[in-house]
């Protein structure tokens, strides 16, 4: 018993403190972070490190891999002392294992602000591709148009809408909500499939800045159902064949009788 | 008397070693697909954090690019357009094919035809392309991949890309997979270059005319192998 409770006690005392471990191991994010502020270069700093020096607008950092945790992001103008006062700061948190994009941008009243959006990882079916609209501009609201028909209506600024679409060369553009004025003119965008195109509409519309900016994110593709390729069962894997099933079941008829028979004989004997 | 009894011993003897034997032929004569070493693809693992436990920068460089819409690159894709596997005395067009209304994936009405599904990579670019073909019809008799299932590992196959130039690839896996079991690698869309080589096999089923498997044969770049 003694034996019994001491390897108790020497498991738990093994096992306990691993498993907490464990559990506080921080899971990571990916991180984009998307400059949508017009005219503006950028020094970015991440918890007082500079991360990135000369940042141009309407760029894009590949995926940065963070983890979880609060952050506090600083937006300087490029060659501004990393003491100066900023032109954009913000904290943000970070959960475990998202991919998040982290917009520097224009509010609706023409303000710098930074948002935080969860990109959509749900899996596309297969064959088809993704939109998603990002309004980050100081104007009114829009709708998106692919190939000259709306896809989608009155997105407001700050609000984000998104649609499945086929996989091809789209032409993309946007116009002021119900069939007002065109802001950006029809521009060729390919939509391929199991990624989403994330378009932000930065800009100010009273400095006459709106552009819009794409972020890719792939890898949400899903397989196809099945590959059929066969309706003829000629090159079927051989089953096992009536011959041989027949053979073994006559096999198993003669080994009974001759061994009944062979019992009786030996007891007649 | 005595007679009859060594004679019914012997009954016993014979049928006993049929009994054992038959199974035992009939499991060691059955082709043998699964063969080789399925190669790896996939994304890569995700990079280290940006910032190290204290806080500290540990990436020198980040990587940028301009997400302005008007800088966006429009690519063309070149489609593979001819198949050759000589051991298999295979020499067909490739069409490109996507997916049915019904999620499963088009499958070229000719069946001395082979079909690039176009939704995933090109033969040799990174990623797992993917050939199909028949493997028989009903109406049109064996098709391009009749054969597929006893292709040698080692074999070379080669895949002509629309703009002139043809690669080699050389097989190196065979395995066999329940339809509805086919693994999710076979569409990655990053990782080293593989080619798979997909058609039908396994029992058949009369009722839905239809195999039950799929056979599929990996191939790398002759130049990896």
């Amino acid at each position: 018993m003694r034996k019994v409770l001491s390897l108790l006690t020497s498991f738990l005392l093994v096992v306990i403190p691993a498993g907490g471990s464990l559990a506080k191991a921080k899971a990571s994010s990916a991180v984009t972070i998307v400059h949508g502020l017009p005219r503006f270069t950028a020094d970015v700093y991440v918890n007082g490190e500079l991360l990135l020096s000369g940042f141009k607008a309407e760029s894009t950092t590949d995926p940065l891999t963070l983890e979880e945790g609060e952050y506090d992001v600083a937006i300087r103008n490029v060659g501004s002392a990393p003491d100066s006062e900023p032109a954009l700061q913000d904290v943000i948190t970070l959960g475990p294992g998202l991919n998040v994009s982290v917009v520097a941008h224009l509010d609706e009243t023409g303000t710098p602000a930074l948002t935080v959006f969860d990109n959509d990882l749900s899996q596309i079916p297969a064959g088809e591709s993704r939109l998603v609209m990002r309004h980050q501009a100081a104007a009114p609201a829009v709708d998106v148009m692919s190939d000259g028909e709306t896809l989608l209506a009155e997105v407001a600024s700050g609000a984000e809408a998104e649609t499945n679409l086929a996989v091809a060369t789209h032409e993309v553009a946007v116009a002021l909500a119900g069939g007002g004025e065109e802001i950006v003119d029809p521009t060729a965008l390919q939509f391929d499939e199991g990624a989403a195109q994330v378009l932000y509409l930065i800009g100010s519309a009273e400095e006459d800045t709106l552009d819009l900016m794409v972020q890719t994110v792939s890898g949400l593709q899903s397989a196809p159902a099945g590959v059929a390729t066969g309706d003829g069962g000629l090159a079927e894997s051989p089953g096992f064949p009536l011959w041989v099933a027949i053979l073994m079941v006559g096999a198993a008829v003669v080994l009974v009788a001759s061994s009944v028979r062979l019992r009786k004989e030996r007891t007649r004997g | 008397m005595k007679a009859q009894r060594s004679f019914a011993r012997w009954l016993v003897a014979a049928s006993v070693y049929i009994l054992v034997a038959t199974p035992i032929w009939w499991v060691v004569s059955r082709p043998h697909i699964e063969a080789g070493t399925v190669p790896a693809t996939g994304a890569a693992p995700r990079a280290a954090p940006v910032l190290d436990q204290k806080g500290v920068l540990t990436l020198a460089k980040v990587a940028v690019r301009s997400a302005r819409l008007s800088d966006q690159a429009v690519s063309e894709v070149v489609p593979p357009v001819r198949l050759g596997i000589p051991a298999l005395g295979v020499d067909a067009s490739i069409v490109p094919v996507g997916v049915e209304p019904h999620g499963g994936m088009e499958v070229p009405e000719d069946v001395r035809t082979a079909g690039w599904y176009r939704f995933g990579p090109l033969p040799g670019a990174q990623g797992s392309a993917m050939v199909i073909g028949h493997v028989d019809s009903r109406v049109q008799g064996p098709g391009v991949f009749f054969g597929l299932s006893k292709l040698r590992l080692g074999e070379r196959i080669g895949v002509q890309l629309a703009d002139g130039p043809t690669q080699y690839f050389v097989a190196v896996a065979r395995r066999f997979f329940a339809k509805d079991e086919l693994p999710q690698d076979l569409f990655a869309r990053d990782g080293p270059p593989r080619l798979t080589l997909v058609t039908c096999g396994g029992g058949f089923d009369e009722r839905a005319r239809s195999y039950t498997h799929n056979v599929i044969v990996y191939a790398v770049p002759e130049t990896e192998a």
